[in-house]
């Protein structure tokens, strides 16, 4: 043990690493894999007054749809609160609902709002980049990526 | 759809693709060569950095047609026979990763770095790094490993 204090440790990790051979979740590849795209909300501030998610069906490449009436049917809570601290008085800080997909109201950009679930990352990039076509939800909303064509 | 002919790691490669099919997206979704990663999708990261025709580029930032008849070479076409480029063994030596996930657009940017400034001092080497963030190391040691690789 005390030989180590003192010694250079070399990591065991570099040379997956400094050759590509690295497994980042962007990575992974399993057959059958289907890619999670979020619509994301391009408003500080809106209620949401209704989603169309027969035009969000429509892209090439959409397996499914997942909105916030999903996740309450299925009774998936909200994103929780990793640890809660008390105030001065001993009483449990205030934790709103944080609901993991928007419900009636986003309040931030970039507001989770629609999943929608692809059979392609490429179908997916696609299909949130095209302004052709019918005009969902998405097709408002500001997508992750922009092609430079 | 378009064919599009390339030599990658000294393969010669062709699929037909989508004009608007980036080279980053050829690269890791066509040849499923993962090691070029996507870090920002915006040309400011330089994690998708490979070397086309000898030269470092960001290959998020161009079409895989533009890349037609092109040697393109990736972090998976460094090392030969298990033996670590120059440029890959100052990044292990000096610990210049962590994470390793700026790795691969690091050691490319490094290689053309001192391609073009053989004998770069620390204030070219730092200048010349501007297109690629590390949110791990804190640059100190990528830049020792760029300044002392044995290229």
């Amino acid at each position: 043990m005390s030989t180590e204090i003192g010694t250079r440790v070399r990591r065991k990790e570099d040379y997956r690493f400094l050759t590509g051979l690295g497994t980042y979740t962007d990575d992974i590849v399993r057959p059958g894999q289907t890619f999670a795209y979020f619509v994301r909300s391009p408003h500080a501030h809106a209620k949401i007054k209704s989603v169309d998610t027969a035009d969000a069906m429509a892209a090439r490449g959409v397996l499914g749809i997942f909105t916030v009436a999903d996740l309450e049917e299925d009774k998936i809570g909200g994103l929780i609160c990793g640890w809660t601290v008390t105030d001065r008085h001993g009483e449990p800080m205030k934790a709103p609902a944080h609901p993991a997909l928007a419900k009636d109201r986003v309040r931030y950009v970039g507001a989770p709002t629609i999943c929608r679930i692809f059979t392609s990352i490429l179908r997916s990039r696609r299909a949130h980049t095209t302004r052709s076509g019918s005009k969902g939800a998405a097709k408002r909303a500001p997508s992750r990526r922009r092609p430079r064509s | 759809m378009g064919k599009v002919s390339m030599t990658v790691n000294g393969k010669a490669v062709s699929a037909d693709v989508e004009p608007r099919t980036l080279l980053v997206e050829y690269i890791r979704e066509h040849l499923r060569l993962t090691g070029t990663h996507v870090g920002c999708d915006t040309t400011q990261c330089g994690a998708c950095t490979v070397h086309v025709d000898g030269q470092a580029m960001k290959s998020c930032t161009m079409l895989a047609v533009q890349a037609e008849g092109a040697d393109i070479v990736t972090i998976e076409g460094l090392a030969k026979d298990g033996k670590l480029h120059p440029m890959q063994a100052a990044f292990k030596e000096h610990h210049g990763l962590q994470c390793g996930f700026c790795t691969p657009g690091m050691v490319m940017a490094g290689i053309d770095i001192r391609r073009r400034h053989p004998k770069a001092d620390e204030k070219t080497v730092r200048h010349e790094l501007e297109g690629n963030i590390c949110r791990c190391t804190g640059y100190h040691n990528i830049v020792k490993a760029i300044m002392n690789a044995e290229v």
